[in-house]
């Protein structure tokens, strides 16, 4: 009886916790866009203001912010400034497939970034400021859908957690 | 890495395969032509070869001014206007194509379908043969200019002289020197410092309008000499005089032939009338580059010196 208790208990504290990861990798991923908004921000800055090339832009940026986007900037910064003969767009979508596996965006959020690296320092600076701009609209739309979602959607991962814990209990007992 | 790795990593990957199997020695690599739907050019050690295995697409030469920039043509767009760009490393690109103007004046260029790389070669040592002609005693340093065609030294003496007299020696002080380098040749900065030695005591002003520069320097860094590489404009002679007046000695270049071709240019003979620079040394590239084809002093008399047609870094 105690064991089947403890299991039970154990059931249910585990689909909770699963339940509770759902919502804190919702929390991450509106973390992440607005660590990158402030990249890119950054990023802007460098280009329109410093005049900065994309390999000493994104360095520089990449020595200023933290995580996965600051390894992801500073490794695009290497590969350009190593000569390797590849394009801007070859180096950073491959480095991008590479740092979107540790990072919770979603597909939308994928593409958008894929296809920013695609734009970045084609034609003139007023081409480089439109691209940036775009990008950081996107930004903003998604950070403001996800933390209107947040709080609703977190309660619900939360309780779902709870309710399937519960259910498969009744279930296995 | 290997010196001849660097210089190629101005070109696209297929483009830097055909040129590793030239075969050539980085000192001797003078310049390198791409024009679409020709094929690949090279000076090497004084004369013109043609590349065999393959023929330049455009797409060949946009690829290189991309990979040469680093996909970041958005910032050489002022020097883009100019119709050349210097890069990583000093190298200097001249650009040729389709030219988008707008009320007269040059846009960009778009597309483009000529490239001329130049190797900016750092020679050491190089001044050695006119260092005694421009820093008479151990004190004193004369004006001087360096008159020469292109592609026949005078930016690598200007940064040997400008290394040499920033430097020192046992006889000799070092000086401050203050350097304009508008064009990014003569130390080629890359974000800002210096990748050619320019000596000890030099701050460098990069890509900075010379007489904007010239004054800048003056005001903020006191420097004991000054210098500027292709002077030519009514700013910069009105800059170099009033260096002259605060105190400052210079060393300058500028494009010509001859003493008197430069004399018949109107800004730059004003300055020779005035008798601004002390000692005019002009190159050639009759047994290569960097030919010193004769001295003047400042009232244009010939100085015989030294033995006529001596190459300096030979």
């Amino acid at each position: 009886m105690w064991l089947r208790l403890l299991g039970a208990f154990l059931v249910v504290v585990s689909c909770t916790g699963l339940g509770m990861g759902a919502a804190a990798r919702l929390k991450e991923r509106r973390r992440l866009l607005e660590t990158m908004k402030r990249m890119v921000s950054h990023l802007k800055g460098e280009i329109l203001y410093a005049n900065a090339a994309l390999p000493a832009a994104l360095s520089r940026t990449g020595k200023r912010g933290e995580g996965v986007l600051a390894e992801f900037f500073c490794a695009v910064a290497d590969c350009l400034e190593s000569g390797a003969g590849e394009t801007f767009a070859q180096v950073w979508s491959r480095e991008a497939k590479r740092v979107l596996r540790r990072c919770p965006l979603s597909a939308a959020g994928r593409e958008a970034l894929l296809s920013f690296g695609k734009n970045l320092g084609y034609l003139d600076r007023e081409m480089q400021e439109k691209t940036i701009q775009f990008y950081l609209e996107e930004l903003d739309l998604e950070i403001a859908r996800l933390r209107g979602e947040e709080p609703e959607k977190s309660r619900l991962f939360f309780s779902m957690g709870i309710l399937s814990g519960l259910f498969l209990t009744v279930i296995l007992l | 890495m290997e010196k001849q790795e660097l210089l190629f990593q101005i070109f696209p990957r297929h483009i830097r395969e055909v040129l590793k199997t030239l075969w050539l020695e980085p000192e001797g690599l003078e310049e390198i032509r791409l024009r679409a739907g020709a094929p690949l050019f090279y000076f090497y050690k004084n004369r013109e070869y043609a590349a065999d295995g393959i023929r330049i697409s455009r797409g060949d030469v946009e690829e290189t001014l991309q990979c040469a920039v680093r996909y970041s043509l958005y910032a050489y767009e002022e020097e883009l206007r100019q119709g050349f760009l210097t890069v990583q490393g000093g190298h200097r690109i001249g650009v040729a194509g389709r030219v988008v103007a707008e009320n007269g004046r040059v846009r960009t260029i778009t597309p483009v379908s000529s490239l001329n790389v130049r190797f900016s070669h750092e020679i050491a040592g190089c001044a050695d043969g006119v260092l005694d002609l421009v820093a008479g005693g151990a004190e004193e340093i004369k004006n001087t200019l360096i008159i020469s065609p292109p592609r026949c030294g005078k930016t690598t003496l200007l940064r040997d002289l400008v290394r040499q007299l920033s430097n020192g020696s046992r006889t000799r002080r070092g000086r401050r020197v203050g350097l304009v380098d508008e064009r990014s040749e003569i130390a080629a900065c890359f974000q800002g410092v210096p990748q050619n030695d320019v000596g000890i005591r030099t701050d460098v002003l990069d890509a900075c309008p010379k007489a904007e520069g010239l004054m800048m320097l003056i005001r903020s860094m006191a420097p004991e000499i000054v210098a500027a590489d292709e002077i030519g404009s009514t700013r910069d002679l009105e800059a170099l005089r009033f260096a002259m007046h605060c105190g400052c000695r210079i060393l300058a270049t500028v494009h010509g032939e001859s003493l008197e071709d430069v004399r018949r240019k109107p800004v730059l003979s004003a300055m020779l009338r005035g008798a601004m620079f002390e000692r005019c040394l002009v190159l050639g590239r009759d047994r290569g580059p960097g030919t010193l084809l004769g001295v003047f002093d400042g009232k244009g008399e010939r100085m015989d010196l030294r033995e006529k047609g001596e190459r300096l870094c030979g």
